[in-house]
């Protein structure tokens, strides 16, 4: 648990290149290395030791305070635990392969983005895109774990690939252009969800809610899937917790989106 | 020395290597459950002529299981992990995904070496499958009639120890078969070990070798009652029935830790001796002396 923890000396104004904050990166330097690393703050590179005051000592955890003006935070990480007491800025978590990020606060935009592992848990909300492709790629997440504690943006889960995002509600156009991968939405209402879906699952666990799908999603059959018994047993243990019941419920499964592939599906918890 | 009024004899049982697969199964109700292992267990008693040799290891409460739905940990041997890529698929294919609310898991997690299974069956979903990963494991949703036969992609494979044994000399049928039972009843509940033959008990065990031509094996003469008078013989004055108890462990410590525990529970009125199947080392390189198993209580 030991690692270092860095607080504001001042908080700069402009957009904060934050990729290097990493805790597999920062934890194994000494710390005069940590002082030493740059940040790009516009178009300078700031050391850190000018930014920060730098306590502790080399470890797998890191801590650092929170920034909307956060840019690529934690960006490549393969490990380690990083903890971001407030918001996390865009595209926090980008291309991680590993670790786990806790962000105290919300994240901005496009959290995630193609990840290829790890894990990432918003006490917050989250910006639009979550889970979606960050500028190199074309598509989202592959693998890896979003848990979302409040609300996920417009579009989470976009051209996502794998991975499972979970999150406590959603903005409109869930799962959208969906390659593969899981949604878990707790509460309702959700709009638009699914168009363009391909693969995938998005599991909406709110029976109060009424949905209306498109036209192009048709009902299955009533069911009680096996895998989701497996999964929402697993959510719990990450600390995203379902309602209780749910995890035997029955489900109404919908195939779509048939202006695709249509190998997609909803479930949707029936009381 | 003698446990409970039975003599412990000076002999040792001889066991050999094999490779293990734990598989875990689910099924909706207890009912659905026994009747997915027991099929699935089925004609798999000893290599000598099935695939592979398989049992059930424990029954497992909701609490234990990745589903919360009551479970069974199956343990498959076989000489080799092709061995078991042969027969595990085939076994989950024709046995499990065909029973009702069934579920398949794989029970080694852990392990390197890995025995495909849902990997070969979701071929059966004619491209309608679904993978899902879950905390790391990947799963197979194969739609079938009755819904979604879930599937772990591949189980684990360790070496393993197969052919730990014993053999309990009665003085006729009923005794045998109770010693037999209340052995069989011991190693129930034990971590890690199975008896893959009928009710945990063999009724015709076999030796190395045969008379025969294309025959590996054949009835083990020196043990039958029948015998006594017309062959060498290792059944004891009053012996009418002679049982064997085999077992299949995951480590050579489960066996030797099963065999005491069904010894002991043999051991009583009704059963003249204990002695052990050895083959002067034809068979394997594993040796249980029964007498070191006693030492303490001795």
């Amino acid at each position: 648990m030991a690692g270092y923890t860095l607080i504001w000396k001042h908080q700069p104004v402009g957009m904060i290149d934050a990729a290097p904050l990493r805790p597999d990166l920062l934890g194994s330097m000494t710390s005069k290395q940590v002082v030493e690393t740059a940040l790009l703050i516009g178009r300078r590179r700031y050391p850190l030791g000018e930014l920060f005051h730098i306590e502790g000592e080399p470890g797998d955890t890191l801590t650092v305070p929170g920034a909307a003006n956060y840019l690529h935070l934690a960006q490549g990480m393969k490990a380690g635990t990083l903890v971001v007491r407030g918001d996390a800025g865009s595209l926090a978590g980008m291309e991680i392969t590993g670790g786990r990020i806790v962000i105290e606060g919300s994240a901005g935009a496009s959290l995630g983005a193609s990840m290829l592992g790890g894990r990432i848990e918003v006490q917050g909300d989250t910006g639009e895109n979550t889970g979606g492709p960050s500028p190199n790629w074309t598509e989202g997440m592959t693998q890896g774990e979003i848990l979302i504690a409040g609300r996920a943006g417009p579009r989470c889960g976009l051209r996502q690939r794998g991975g499972l995002i979970a999150a406590n509600s959603v903005a409109e156009y869930v799962g959208y252009h969906m390659l593969a991968g899981t949604i878990v939405i707790r509460h309702g209402p959700i709009a638009h969800a699914g168009l363009g879906l391909r693969r995938g699952t998005i599991v909406y666990l709110d029976p109060a809610t009424p949905v209306t799908w498109t036209p192009t999603y048709l009902p299955d059959c009533d069911d009680h899937p096996v895998f989701l018994k497996v999964l929402l047993g697993y959510l719990p243990q990450l600390g995203f917790s379902v309602p209780a019941g749910v995890r035997h419920g029955r489900f109404r499964r919908y195939s779509g989106d048939r202006l695709v592939l249509g190998k997609g599906e909803v479930l949707h918890l029936l009381a | 020395l003698h446990l409970h009024g039975t003599l412990i004899e000076d002999t040792y049982a001889e066991a050999f290597r094999m490779w293990a697969s734990r598989v875990i199964v689910t099924a909706a109700d207890e009912r659905w459950l026994r009747t997915a292992a027991q099929v699935v267990t089925g004609y798999a008693t000893s290599v000598i002529a099935c695939d592979t040799e398989a049992g059930v290891e424990r029954w497992l409460p909701r609490a234990e299981t990745l589903d919360d739905r009551p479970g069974v940990a199956l343990l498959f041997f076989a000489l080799s992990v092709e061995g078991l890529t042969t027969a595990v698929p085939k076994r989950v294919g024709q046995c499990l995904m065909t029973c009702p609310t069934t579920a398949v898991y794989d029970g080694l997690p852990e392990v390197s070496d890995r025995v495909p299974v849902g990997q070969q069956l979701r071929y059966f979903g004619d491209g309608r499958q679904k993978s899902k990963r879950i905390a790391g494991r990947r799963y197979w949703r194969i739609p079938i009639m009755a819904g979604e036969f879930l599937c772990e992609e591949a189980v684990g494979a360790v070496k393993a120890v197969a052919g730990g044994n014993f053999l309990i000399q009665g003085v006729d049928q009923h005794s045998a078969l109770r010693a037999a039972e209340r052995a069989v009843a011991a190693l129930e509940s034990m971590p890690d070990v199975i008896t893959p033959f009928p009710g945990g008990v063999v009724a015709s065990g076999s030796r190395v070798g045969s008379r025969y031509p294309g025959l590996r094996v054949s009835s083990n003469h020196e043990f039958c009652p029948t015998l006594r008078s017309q062959s060498s013989t290792l059944v004891h004055p009053g012996v009418g029935c002679v049982l064997e108890i085999v077992i299949n462990g995951l480590s050579e410590e489960a066996v030797r830790r099963a065999m005491r525990e069904g010894i002991a529970a043999a051991c009583g009125s009704g059963v003249v001796a204990i002695s052990a199947g050895n083959y002067g080392g034809k068979l394997g390189k594993f040796h249980f002396p029964l007498r070191p198993l006693f030492q303490k209580e001795a």
